[in-house]
């Protein structure tokens, strides 16, 4: 009995990451824009230590720090990846939705 | 799945036919692409944005190398860090731009803009002075490409008023000659992209050689792929017709690039430009696969997943020989011999060879199968004649492997370690992805399923228009 209540909170915390907050349109617009915005943090530091002659040294952890980005944006869209591939076979996995059920889902994420 | 799919088609075929009967306002928002659309607003800008399972697969694969691109520039980028970094960052941005926009006119505009940080990636962060060159190389031949997708686009809008799928259409049903010449101009726009030989693909290989290696991962891993992308989202469904009737004179060039091409390496010296030979003769032999099936699932499928499959396996073969670049500081064949005391390396090395081959349990085997098959299909002599190609490519394959680390005598200076931890987290990553892909290549069928089926009704929709 313990083990499937843990299994169950397991699965609807792990539904709630991937169905909440992948499936969400704000979530896939940040994902596209990620890049971007790193990328506008990297040009400030190349500004400042170009322009206004900041110590280089004072930047620690540069090339982790790009390997972290990085990761966390292959992460975010393994992420998209479940709902997009799997969006009907986890709906119906997770929360015993019918037919009818996942049309009216598909719909409004169609939309 | 049997009803999303009833689902998705029974609405497809309402809203062809609502287009057809009226110009609703339903309709307005209809596009090429199936799933989710949106605005987002960009510094002021709207951009109207689309995904489905194409653009969603180009943009997985971009997502998957970006940390492969910026660990295999970790030690060889010693200039200005922070702006390599601005620049690589810029250009996926402009690459996910690029794969998810809906109409064709801000399509260009991302698709222009991605040379800028390219050309300065090359030029500036190449390993020798003529990487300046190679990056006006780069350029101009761009340039000459998008100078026709350009005059496609001012025809689109005379004739049709509009960027759109929809103003695609009435082009397609009120102008005949008109349509077929902006087919052809969208279809070179991206053969330079692709690249298709025996012309357009002379930037490649200088682009290759110049670049550092993170340019080279990006250059054959994504953006190659754009051309290949353009051409299922903007030509196939909707002009599809006409590239069925310029399908022989298409399949000619293709197979003519694929031979030409590989038959060049053995005048090469260049590790670097003979994989990107290479690569160039792979995506050819996916072109012509799907020259020779173009109303056909195989087809588009094989086409499809052969760029996902290349896209991962030139990767792999570029950063090793980045990391044989490092160890000994040249890439020329006929003075490096025998990396013979690095095992791993070794084994490394070989098996992306070997996924280059297309050796069965790998994703590559699965694709060029299927590829094979396509072309079979369409005609036993282009089959015979590509043959001619995989022959080649196995040889020199084994050749390049052997003459690396098998050749007896003196290099240059090779260091007595194997592959660092960073070499290996990279190698093994693009390994068990190729794996995965063999072993369940269901995977990326799913992703594309329905939107190949998509395509399809389209292209047969509007065939059985003009017949």
């Amino acid at each position: 009995m313990f083990e499937y209540i843990r299994s169950e909170y397991f699965i609807d915390l792990w539904s709630s990451w991937t169905l909440g907050i992948a499936s969400s349109k704000e979530f896939l617009v940040f994902v596209l824009v990620f890049p971007l915005i790193v990328a506008l943090g990297y040009l400030s530091f190349y500004i400042s230590i170009k322009f206004f002659s900041y110590d280089y040294k004072t930047f620690f952890y540069l090339k982790e720090s790009v390997i972290f980005f990085s990761f966390i944006y292959f992460f975010f869209f393994v992420l998209i990846l479940i709902d997009f591939i799997y969006y009907v076979e986890v709906h119906k996995l997770f929360f015993n939705l019918s037919e009818e059920e996942i049309n009216i889902l598909l719909n409004i994420k169609n939309k | 799945m049997n009803s999303l799919h009833e689902l998705l088609e029974i609405n497809f075929f309402n809203q062809i036919f609502s287009f057809s009967s009226s110009l609703s306002s339903d309709v307005f928002f209809y596009d090429s692409f199936r799933y989710s659309f949106f605005l987002l607003n960009l510094f002021g800008f709207d951009i109207f944005i689309a995904i489905d399972g194409f653009s969603f697969l180009f943009l997985f694969l971009t997502a998957i190398l970006v940390p492969v691109t910026f660990l295999a520039g970790w030690d060889s980028i010693k200039k200005d860090y922070f702006l390599y970094n601005f620049l690589i960052f810029m250009s996926i941005f402009l690459l996910n731009m690029v794969f998810v926009v809906v109409d064709i006119l801000t399509f260009f505009i991302f698709f222009e803009l991605l040379m800028i940080p390219l050309f300065f990636l090359i030029g500036k962060w190449g390993s020798r002075p003529e990487s300046l060159v190679a990056s006006f190389y780069f350029w101009f031949y761009t340039l000459f490409g998008s100078f026709f997708l350009l005059i496609a686009l001012i025809l689109i809008y005379i004739y049709s008023g509009g960027f759109l799928f929809l103003n695609f259409v009435y082009l397609f049903n009120n102008y005949d000659i008109i349509s077929s010449i902006v087919c052809l101009f969208l279809f070179i726009g991206f053969m330079v992209k692709i690249p298709v030989g025996p012309f357009f693909h002379l930037w490649l290989p200088q682009a290759h050689v110049e670049a550092p290696t993170a340019g080279s991962i990006l250059l054959a891993g994504i953006i190659l792929k754009i051309g290949a992308y353009g051409i299922l989202r903007f030509v196939l469904p909707v002009f599809g017709y006409y590239l069925m009737k310029y399908s022989v004179i298409l399949s000619f060039f293709s197979i003519l690039s694929v031979i030409i091409v590989l038959w060049n390496i053995e005048s090469c010296n260049d590790l670097k430009k003979m994989i990107a030979y290479m690569s160039i003769s792979h995506m050819n032999l996916a072109l012509l696969a799907l020259f020779c099936n173009l109303d056909n699932f195989l087809g588009l499928q094989s086409f499809i997943f052969f760029m996902f499959s290349h896209g991962i396996v030139s990767v792999g073969l570029f950063a090793s020989i980045g990391f044989v670049y490092e160890r000994v500081g040249s890439r020329d064949l006929t003075r490096i011999f025998s990396l013979r005391n690095q095992p791993i390396f070794s084994g490394f090395f070989l098996f992306f060879f070997l996924a280059n081959m297309a050796f069965p349990p790998l994703s590559s085997f699965v694709c060029e199968m299927l590829v094979y098959m396509s072309i079979g299909m369409g005609s036993i002599f282009l089959l015979l004649l590509s043959m001619i190609g995989f022959f080649l490519n196995g040889y020199l394959s084994i050749l390049i492997f052997c003459k690396l680390f098998l050749a007896e005598g003196h290099s240059l200076y090779v260091p007595f370690y194997d592959l660092t931890n960073r070499e290996f987290t990279i190698s093994s990553f693009l390994i068990v992805l190729i794996l995965l892909l063999g072993l369940y290549p269901n995977f990326i069928f799913n992703m594309i399923e329905l939107d190949v089926q998509y395509t399809l009704l389209e292209m047969k929709y509007f065939f059985s228009l003009k017949i």
